[in-house]
């Protein structure tokens, strides 16, 4: 346990806090827990709001009348009986000028006018640097082409049985270019629109615009109208829903400013909800909160809780918090898939199967290196925002603690660190993400955090690789002959060359590399090369291993790039770009 | 109910569509019936919509083994799709329904086809056998020449079967190479020298020279470098009113003999004129 008296009394007291109208602990002030009667709705409870309804029933009714069309034959005639209603009716209607009119308007599904269109949309986002937009702008436009490239050839619904006076390709069903407008303008309409008016006036605008190119269409007889519908129903649909299930606006907002990070909206009922969760599940009041640090953390949203004080006249204690939700599990999950390609099987990458469980890890790894007598933030509990889907995971702040990039180290600080290293190794733990943004210094003790990524009985080579890199941040700081010698103190000569022949490029975290390359950049000698001509010679170790898993990941990354490679040169291609 | 049960639900009901008789019509396969309308698929129709002119479309009979169909790629003017060989290649045959073509100096086929069809064929045929002529020039190297039938007849050159044959006829030398040349078959000479020394002189049908003193191991690489693959190149063209089917080869490999043959096994015609006048005067084409 922490060492610090207000933690031990708060480890020993809370116990006890359910029983109790109000508990003073130093200057925090905790009221009576109150446990969630059976019955009650969670703090923020799921719900489905008229646009998730809308858009249920919307792919009920497609799947419904798509269904209808082509799985039974009665069912089938009587939409081309219908069908076959509106195109004659419309055929009847043609005149030289409305037909000149439709084939203008005709060119709205061309490939000249639905290309540009998507490039632009790439392009503001590559500028903007939303790549979670781009790869749910080239998820929609992937799933749109494939489900139509599929129902095309397994339906091959000839065209329409009238005079069509169009150009076409391909089968009739469903309208490859009214899904394709419909798509372009549903992902551009999620991508490039914040919420509210403008996205509702695009979208109005889009909608007509495809009405428009549906009219032509049927007027010239190139699709029968049930074609052109369930394309544009389900262009539009794919979009907004994986833009809804991969990129929620609730995580990834529209912001049209560079270097904006995801993260979650803590304002209106979410906020609330978190504000009466704290309250009732920990027993603490919060009076205000604030994002804080999210230029740091991709893994969760992490919040600044300013907690009433037990003295009216104290200054405000605030809490650190950790907010976790779905979003962030797939975040989760798609990092440990990185990973196993980076480095294959070695570490323990099993995936998290909820939010609960991820967030109950955290809280078990930080109370395992408190157990250790690591210098860590201490916690305060996992708090339920809503069942499976959110979690709040509070713990100590440290206030005025500064990062170990910008505090002052001396030989303190050094020993510090190894000794942590040293308590890791002790208690069969890595934190795997060493790096000068996760050691905090306050007055003058280094603590440890964000131990998100640690793990319980790590691999050798994970071992020696955390105490590579804490010597790596300690060196470009302190005199690199000074930490060797201060690390052979708790570590071998071995271990210190075993470290550095696992250390690769690879296994430094991006800010602990980008600070070494300035480091050299101003004529320093490589720290690497210098802790190992230090140490004694130790044959490289690969932490590269190769399995079915990493392999069947690889490929399928691979596949990936290469669909996308072919996507841009068929579109550059195609809209004679090149 | 489970989303997992949901997923199989839609996935049962979407394969049971797949199942449908309205469905499954990517293949343009040739009618049963031509006059029973149903019975023509979606792609036949699609055909007949994109060259709408056209007496004929082309449609598929049974294929042969190891052959697939691919693609049906069909726009206003235009239809093409492609049939696929484990043998002969991808694509080994492109064929295209358009409103017309250019048939250029093919030779019309004077055989009797269908009727109001004419036909013009314009193809390249590099057989899966070889035939190669042996020319002792005198009688006492008959055993060497005999020895290097053997040797050939024993092996595949670029995967064709040869065949040998002996030139013993008393016309002159350049008469018998001539002969040779004109049908289009390598000529292996061999004299007194050449049975003493195990070499032979090479004549390609197409080659001015000859290349003489050539080890049996050379003779056999330089037949090896010089005969083409067995290939079946070129167009058909079936020409009638409203449109013409282009047939373009492109094929590479053993079975190249027979392709002809299976490719008028094969793929068919289908009448839709016929089938279009049916179905105007039964109101259902506009």
């Amino acid at each position: 346990m922490s060492d610090d008296p207000q933690s031990q009394r708060l480890g020993s007291e809370l116990s006890g806090i359910g029983a109790r109208r109000e508990l003073r602990i130093g200057a925090l002030r905790f009221t009576g827990r109150r446990r969630r009667p059976s019955g009650e709705k969670p703090p923020l409870p799921r719900e489905l709001r008229a646009s998730g309804w809308f858009w249920i029933i919307a792919g009920v009714l497609m799947v419904g009348t798509w269904i209808s069309l082509f799985l039974f034959t009665d069912t089938t005639n009587w939409w081309t009986d219908r069908d076959m209603t509106v195109l004659r009716w419309l055929q009847d209607l043609r005149t030289d000028a409305a037909t000149g009119v439709m084939d203008a308007l005709h060119s709205l599904g061309s490939q000249w006018f639905i290309r540009p269109l998507r490039w632009a949309t790439i392009l503001v986002l590559i500028f903007y640097k939303r790549w979670r937009h781009l790869f749910g702008l080239l998820g929609a436009l992937f799933i749109v082409m494939l489900v139509v490239n599929g129902l095309e050839v397994s339906v091959a619904r000839p065209r329409p049985l009238v005079d069509i006076i169009g150009p076409w390709k391909g089968y009739a069903h469903p309208s490859a270019p009214v899904a394709g407008l419909a798509v372009t303008f549903g992902v551009m309409g999620m991508a490039l629109f914040p919420k509210g008016t403008w996205r509702n006036r695009f979208m109005t605008a889009a909608e007509v615009i495809l009405g428009l190119l549906i009219l032509a269409r049927l007027y010239l007889g190139v699709d029968h109208p049930s074609d052109a519908i369930f394309a544009g129903l389900f262009g539009l649909a794919v979009a907004v829903l994986v833009f809804k299930l991969f990129v929620p606006e609730s995580v990834f907002p529209v912001v049209n400013k560079r270097g904006v990070t995801a993260h979650l909206d803590v304002g209106g009922a979410r906020g609330a909800a978190i504000k009466q969760a704290v309250q009732d599940q920990l027993g603490i009041k919060v009076l205000d909160m604030q994002p804080f640090g999210l230029e740091g953390s991709g893994g969760s949203t992490p919040l600044r809780l300013t907690v009433e004080t037990a003295d009216p006249d104290e200054p405000n204690v605030h809490l650190f918090a950790k907010l976790y939700s779905q979003t962030h599990l797939r975040s989760d999950r798609w990092y440990k898939v990185g990973r196993t390609i980076l480095y294959g099987s070695l570490e323990d990458e099993v995936k998290f199967s909820s939010v609960r469980r991820l967030v109950e890890y955290e809280d078990y790894i930080m109370l395992r290196m408190q157990e250790a007598g690591l210098p860590s933030a201490e916690t305060y509990g996992i708090v339920e925002i809503t069942p499976e889907r959110e979690y709040l995971l509070v713990t100590e702040f440290l206030l005025g603690a500064q990062e170990f990039g910008d505090a002052v180290i001396d030989e303190s600080i050094v020993r510090q660190g190894l000794v942590m290293i040293r308590q890791l190794w002790d208690a069969g733990l890595a934190h795997r993400d060493i790096k000068p943004a996760n050691v905090m210094v306050h007055d003058g003790e280094a603590k440890l955090i964000d131990v998100a990524f640690a793990t319980v009985r790590p691999t050798p080579w994970r071992q020696a690789v955390d105490l590579a890199n804490m010597m790596l941040i300690l060196g470009l700081r302190y005199d690199p002959a000074e930490v060797y010698r201060i690390a052979l103190e708790y570590f071998t000569p071995e271990d210190v060359a075993e470290a550095f022949a696992a250390t690769s490029g690879i296994t430094i975290p991006t800010q602990s590399r980008s600070a070494h390359k300035q480091y050299v950049a101003t004529g320093e000698p490589d720290l690497i090369e210098t802790f190992r001509s230090m140490a004694p010679p130790c044959d490289p170790i690969s932490v590269q291993r190769w399995s079915r898993r990493r392999l069947g990941l690889t490929a399928g990354a691979v596949l990936v790039a290469l669909w996308f490679v072919g996507f841009v040169v068929d579109n550059l291609t195609g809209a004679g770009f090149v | 109910m489970s989303r997992r049960l949901f997923a199989l639900v839609i996935v049962a009901l979407v394969a049971s569509a797949c199942g449908n008789n309205q469905l499954g019509r990517g293949v343009p396969a040739c009618p049963a019936d031509p006059e029973v309308i149903t019975s023509v698929t979606g792609s036949m129709v699609l055909q007949m919509q994109a060259v709408d002119s056209a007496e004929y479309v082309p449609c598929l009979n049974d294929l042969k083994a190891g052959w697939s169909y691919e693609d049906l790629v069909s726009s206003r003017g235009k239809s093409q799709f492609w049939l696929d060989s484990d043998r002969l290649g991808s694509h080994f045959v492109e064929v295209t329904l358009a409103a017309s073509c250019d048939v250029g100096g093919a030779p019309e086929l004077t055989t009797d086809g269908v009727t109001g069809v004419t036909e013009f064929r314009d193809v390249n045929l590099v057989s899966s056998t070889v035939t190669m002529v042996i020319v002792p020039t005198t009688g006492r190297e008959a055993d060497y020449a005999r020895a290097i039938e053997s040797e050939l007849e024993a092996r595949q050159i670029n995967d064709r079967q040869v065949f040998v044959v002996f030139d013993t006829s008393d016309l002159p030398l350049t008469e018998k190479v001539a002969a040779a040349a004109e049908r289009n078959r390598p000529i292996i000479i061999v004299n007194e020298q050449d049975a003493l020394d195990r070499t032979a002189t090479l004549r390609m049908p197409d080659d001015t020279s000859s290349v003489r003193g050539l080890k049996l191991p050379q003779l056999f690489d330089r037949l090896e470098s010089r005969l083409p693959d067995p290939s079946f190149t070129g167009r058909w063209y079936r020409v009638f009113e409203g449109g013409c089917i282009t047939y373009e080869f492109d094929a590479e490999g053993p079975g190249v003999d027979r392709l002809a043959d299976d490719v008028e096994d094969a793929l068919g015609l289908f009448p839709a004129g016929v089938v279009r006048r049916a179905m105007r005067s039964a109101g259902i084409l506009g």
